[in-house]
């Protein structure tokens, strides 16, 4: 059987790959660029043969006209990203092996687990996956399997459903044939605006909920999590917090075990989020 | 529905350089031809904001925030700075609070 060898949790900024191409950089850029070495070599130490790549789609590939709560593409290659991105971010345009019997494999035991995936054959990914792929494997070379939320576009699945969706996605992977080692590597974030009134602002949009989202991770706690995830407390963190719920996948993944990594790092930005599990029981 | 319209319009414009070129050129003829191959129609007050560029108008009306604010940029930056656009455009969306984008 296929072993879960990492889990690894970090942000998706998009904005963070030009950033740190300048010459001219904000003072916390330094600390957030050691974390991020610091995820990249944890998951070059598991040496991971596949990637499970979790992120939210951001009204790339998904929009209203039809909206799955959760996505797996099963493309032998998957292409980043969109035209706004590239204009936007000034992200490079990829390409990313796929790993279609492994998604294939997800997707069908999902369905006998209860949760019914959508799926794709013509998947392009946005900045949620590219980004972390930028700082954690560069190379681009481990084959993947995205698997895409909505947690930007309302009405979206519960905090629990995230949770439940996490625990059966870690069935899959503990049931998978052969003997790959296998890695999850999770985006999201904590508190965020972006496109309102606080966007842009280089500070922790709120702390108190920063502090109480990492210490749910950090002690498996699905309950407070659950309750403190209503859409108006998260609405109050920022109009974007929501991208938090990818974390609480990560949290059914890892079984609510203890992370060896949990932060939620004030380096003059938005908080940044780190999360580890270095031997996932 | 005509919420979910103008996010389309939005969303259309964001994503296709093409259709960005041709809306800069002439907003309100752009938004007239686009319009005339949608089934759904737009209020009289969300085309008037699209054919403006009224980016403070459309966030009060419901636009989604993230897709409004890359928009904004894409079709104001060449004309104004982009510090001020950010400026003008929170302190737009401040005035509004946080109206509901549930389509």
């Amino acid at each position: 059987m296929a072993k879960l060898v990492t889990i690894i949790g970090i942000t998706h900024n998009p904005f963070m790959p030009r950033l740190f191409q300048q010459p001219q950089q904000p003072p916390g850029a330094a600390k957030v660029k050691e974390r991020i070495a610091m995820m990249r070599n944890k998951l070059a130490a598991a040496k991971p043969d596949v990637l499970v790549t979790i992120g939210n789609d951001h009204l790339h590939q998904f929009f209203m006209d039809n909206m799955p709560p959760f996505m797996i593409g099963k493309m032998e290659s998957y292409d980043g990203t969109f035209y706004d991105e590239i204009r936007e971010f000034g992200l490079p345009t990829c390409k990313l092996p796929g790993a279609p019997n492994l998604s294939e494999h997800i997707l069908e035991r999902a369905m006998d687990e209860g949760v019914d995936f959508s799926y794709s054959n013509e998947l392009t990914i946005d900045h949620s996956i590219i980004v972390p792929m930028l700082f954690v494997r560069p190379e681009m070379d481990i084959p993947i399997v995205p698997i895409l939320t909505n947690c930007i576009a309302p009405p979206m699945p519960r905090p629990k459903r995230f949770y439940e969706v996490g625990l059966v996605i870690r069935k899959a992977i503990d049931t998978m044939p052969g003997d790959r080692r296998v890695g999850v590597l999770v985006s999201g974030h904590l508190s965020l605006e972006v496109g309102g009134p606080r966007q842009f602002e280089r500070r922790l949009m709120d702390p108190e909920f920063d502090a109480d989202a990492v210490g749910w991770i950090a002690h498996g706690d699905l309950k407070s999590a659950a309750e403190g995830c209503t859409p108006p407390r998260m609405m109050r963190a920022g109009n974007m917090t929501t991208g938090y719920l990818n974390f609480l996948m990560m949290m059914g993944i890892a079984n609510s075990s203890k992370p060896s990594y949990a932060e939620g790092l004030d380096a003059g930005f938005p908080a940044i989020p780190f999360f580890s599990w270095d031997q996932p029981s | 529905m005509s919420k979910y319209v103008m996010n389309k319009f939005i969303h259309h414009v964001n994503m296709n350089e093409a259709a960005e070129k041709e809306y800069k050129h002439n907003p309100r003829a752009y938004l007239e031809k686009w319009e005339k191959g949608e089934k759904l129609s737009l209020t009289r007050e969300e085309r008037e904001a699209l054919a403006t560029k009224d980016y403070g108008r459309l966030y009060a009306l419901g636009a989604h925030p993230f897709t409004l604010w890359s928009f904004t940029e894409a079709v104001w930056a060449h004309e104004v700075p982009r510090e001020q656009l950010v400026k003008d455009y929170k302190e737009k969306a401040a005035k509004a609070g946080y109206p509901d984008f549930k389509t």
